[in-house]
């Protein structure tokens, strides 16, 4: 398996985000978690971008000027990154579309909004989904969205443009989905790195380009040196993991270990569930969007499912061990943990909680808490 | 023991009945008699005791502790807890006006006025909460959550067989009620609204309250099928109709402070006056609440009509954007020693819709008719908020805004700066902001409190 690099592709977006907007395009920037459907954006006629960066300590630190250090390093590096003006896809938006999923991204779009630099449209998320009028609450507002986006581009979206792009974005679900159940093998095809930096480009490349690449590297043969068998198997847990914020998984490599799946919520595109259904498409991506899949960390009811879900992983992919990656100030994925530590403790399988403020990782400290947390994973001595 | 219940204005009857209650509560929350020294103490040192209403605040506030303490002892066979749950006082005094036997708390702000407050005696149920999934440090979990687990966990609050709270703008208290109904199997359940309002819809709230009434008259469901009480409309309206005097009573003592120079009362007081109106009293006891606030309202205006004041005349009025403290009132009272009279809490102000009425949707409907909350300061975007601080500025004459933003909630705590800049450039007051969590004694540090305290004093002084 040939890994395209993703370098290139974002070249090849950059530019054509720059011929796009001379074109008179729109750009309609918007905020992860898996609850912005990029199916209506791009029904639009607008570009999608979905804003993941993060994982540097400048952009993070940029936004002190505008909200205090207990709003987490990947919401702060949204902000930082609008103020420090030098990423051309922060640079380019004509509306950011924000979810109102945890508070700290929700403070995101209040910030933006108060600071007016840019148009923000939130969009609410109800936090649970038991009833009916939770579905029609948010359907209602992606009803709003599509207005607004309407207006912004000056175009219709039609009900059979945004089937098409309904089965655009399944598509290449579809395929990150496939390509991400290979890492089940002993000796997967592609790294958990890999998958992640085409995971981080699908949220800003053309999706029929980037699903044409994916599928591409699906149909080829596997590399006659993939990576070895023996090593311990890591699932990576955590709120966000930002585009370039991939040093936690060279460390889980460089201590003796491989990630083979991750659970994320924020900066992951959400690759395991599918729109289905049939008739009025706002009505399908709502449900499929808010109900029919596995609910976030800030959903009501979510941590049993997500329990369950967890489990099956584990099982799934053969995992030995859990590296839960936390930012720093994440209050509810740090309640979260003393749970899922729990429940995996009583599975037998070793859990190892690491913050990031986006400063360095690769401190001594982190490293030798990696190598015990292999070393248990093996067999090793238990009180490392 | 006797002396204490005396001080907090119980009568000899009184004292007699509730004497053996308090020595079994005092005994489980691990109270000695050198604490109830202490608590006589602080109660001269930080609060009015002279005045009757303060007094008898009190002791309605001591003798909700105990009750909650005794529940299953005194036949509570079910019990429903709340925390964070704005408007589920009605749905208490709902509750506890209509059943014998299902008890609806909202323990938060009794335990942090009386244990906290009176007793000094409050770190020790955040030490508990830190010992479990609400850690200490740098994450910096929120002290009312923490409240909540501490005082399920050391066994303070019996174990309720349902948990409700909100969601307006919090992601830990619901997370932390969730991971208590899988650690200890209490069914845990939340009221949302969804924060999606934007600046240009100001003050129209509607998305918001018709979602939360829609979430309360769902909690009235789950109350049935887990207690077998129903809630009727009839009792949601009796409660409503009941509470409002409560409401009117308190808002008349707020503005009598707000507004009178020298101010008539403490800044400590404001904390204990909303923790008092907060508890899901019975219909039944709510004519002795409201004869309270009368008697405090009828002993400021005296104090008024002779110009006494607990601060001296003029000094400089501050309004504070998150409460004061719930749990210690060495802040407030600090600052009244400096000089400065804290007023008011931005808290403590809305859009105007909620009290108007023009906020509600359905008339009809007596959950849309409680759900007003949103359209409080606290729960607005922050453009939003900022407007209400603005209004509430002007109208109060305020000379300086101290935003003691509640680290623990990063909703209020990502207003702050947005705010110093839309006060300071609209009204050209100071404003001071510093972090601090709004429910835990440890926040306090005096040394480094006084230096902040003074220059502010001074911003004060010399602003053009």
């Amino acid at each position: 398996m040939i890994i395209p690099e993703p370098d290139s592709l974002m070249e090849a977006r950059l530019r054509t985000l720059a011929e796009a907007r001379a074109a008179g395009r729109k750009v309609v920037g918007y905020l992860p978690g898996g609850y912005v459907p990029d199916e209506l954006i791009y029904a639009s006629g607008a570009i999608p971008l979905c804003l993941i960066h993060g994982g540097q300590a400048r952009s993070a630190e940029e936004a002190l000027s505008l909200v205090p250090n207990v709003i987490c390093p990947f919401a702060r590096a949204q902000i930082g990154e609008t103020l420090l003006k030098a990423n051309p896809l922060y640079n380019t938006l004509d509306l950011v579309v924000v979810p109102t999923t945890c508070q700290h991204l929700k403070q995101v779009g209040d910030v933006w909004e108060h600071q007016g630099t840019v148009d923000v449209f939130k969009l609410g998320v109800p936090y649970d989904c038991q009833d009916d009028y939770e579905v029609e609450y948010y359907r209602g507002r992606l009803s709003e969205l599509k207005k607004t986006l309407e207006h912004l581009t000056g175009n219709v979206i039609t009900d059979d443009k945004l089937t098409e792009a309904i089965d655009v974005y399944n598509r290449l679900r579809g395929l990150l989905r496939t390509l991400s159940l290979a890492r089940r093998d002993r000796q997967p095809a592609i790294s958990t790195l890999d998958f992640v930096r085409l995971n981080h480009a699908s949220m800003y490349v053309d999706p029929v380009m980037m699903a044409d690449v994916l599928e591409a590297l699906c149909s080829t043969t596997p590399a006659a040196a993939p990576l070895p068998a023996d090593r311990p198997r890591v699932m990576l847990m955590g709120p966000a993991l930002a585009f370039g914020d991939y040093d936690i998984i060279n460390l889980v490599t460089e201590a003796g270990a491989e990630v083979v799946v991750e659970e994320i919520f924020e900066g992951i595109r959400d690759y395991r569930h599918v729109v289905n259904g049939s008739g009025d498409p706002i009505t399908r991506l709502a449900w499929s969007y808010l109900h029919d899949k596995k609910p976030a960390a800030f959903a009501r009811g979510a941590t049993r499912k997500k329990i369950d879900f967890v489990l099956d992983l584990i099982k799934q992919f053969d995992v030995q061990g859990v590296l839960w990656y936390q930012l720093l100030c994440c209050e509810l994925y740090d309640e979260e943990s003393y749970l899922f530590e729990k429940v995996l403790r009583e599975r037998g399988i070793p859990m190892l909680v690491v913050e990031s403020d986006y400063h360095s990782l690769a401190t001594g400290a982190v490293r030798t808490r990696l190598e015990a947390f292999v070393e248990i994973m093996e067999g090793g001595p238990t009180d490392a | 023991m006797l002396e204490l219940l005396e001080l907090c204005g119980f009568d000899p009857g009184e004292r007699q009945v509730q004497l053996p209650r308090m020595q079994e509560a005092f005994a489980r929350l691990g109270l000695s008699e050198d604490d109830i020294q202490t608590a006589k103490e602080r109660l001269h040192t930080y609060y009015d005791m002279e005045l009757s209403g303060v007094r008898r605040m009190m002791g309605v506030l001591l003798k909700d502790m105990t009750d909650i303490v005794l529940l299953r002892d005194e036949g509570a066979r079910k019990i429903i807890h709340s925390c964070m749950a704005p408007g589920f006082e009605v749905l208490g005094t709902a509750v506890n006006s209509n059943s014998a036997d299902v008890r609806f708390t909202y323990p938060n702000f009794t335990f942090m006025a009386v244990l906290g407050g009176m007793f000094g005696r409050f770190t020790p149920v955040l030490e508990a909460a830190e010992k479990l999934w609400l850690r200490g440090g740098v994450v910096r979990h929120c002290g009312m959550v923490k409240t909540r687990v501490g005082l399920m966990s050391l066994g303070l609050h019996p174990r309720p067989d349902l948990t409700v709270t909100t969601g307006y703008l919090c992601d830990t208290s619901p997370k932390s009620n969730e991971i208590m109904q899988e650690v200890l199997g209490i069914p845990a359940y939340c009221v949302d609204h969804v924060q999606d309002r934007h600046l240009a819809e100001y003050p129209d709230a509607s998305r918001a309250t018709v979602l939360a009434a829609q979430g309360m008259r769902r909690f009235s469901e789950i109350v049935r099928r887990e207690t077998g009480f129903e809630v009727t409309d009839d009792m949601v309206w009796g409660a409503l109709e009941a509470r409002k005097p409560i409401g009117q009573a308190m808002d008349s003592v707020l503005d009598l402070i707000r507004f009178s120079d020298p101010s008539p009362l403490g800044s400590t007081h404001l904390n204990i006056i909303a923790a008092f109106a907060r508890a899901p009293y019975k219909q039944s006891d709510i004519p002795a609440v409201v004869d309270i606030l009368d008697t405090l309202l009828g002993e400021l205006r005296e104090r008024v009509s002779k110009g006494v004041g607990a601060l001296p005349k003029g000094a400089p009025r501050v309004l504070v954007l998150c409460p004061p403290h719930h749990s210690d009132p060495r802040f407030e009272h600090l600052a009244n020693r400096l000089g400065l009279n804290i007023v008011a809490s931005d808290f403590n102000f809305s859009s105007g819709e909620d009290k108007s009425g023009a906020g509600v949707t359905d008339p009809h409907d007596p959950y849309n008719v409680i759900c007003q909350h949103p359209h409080g300061a606290p729960l607005q975007c922050l453009g939003g908020r900022a407007l209400i601080i603005l209004d509430a500025c002007r109208r109060l004459g305020i000379d300086g805004v101290i935003d003691h933003y509640h680290v623990g909630c990063r909703y209020m705590a990502a207003d702050t700066f947005a705010l110093r800049e839309d006060i300071t450039r609209e009204l050209g007051i100071p404003v001071l902001a510093y972090e601090w969590d709004n429910f835990d004694p440890r926040s306090y540090n005096e040394q480094e409190l006084v230096g902040k305290l003074e220059t502010f004093w001074e911003m004060m002084r010399t602003k053009p």
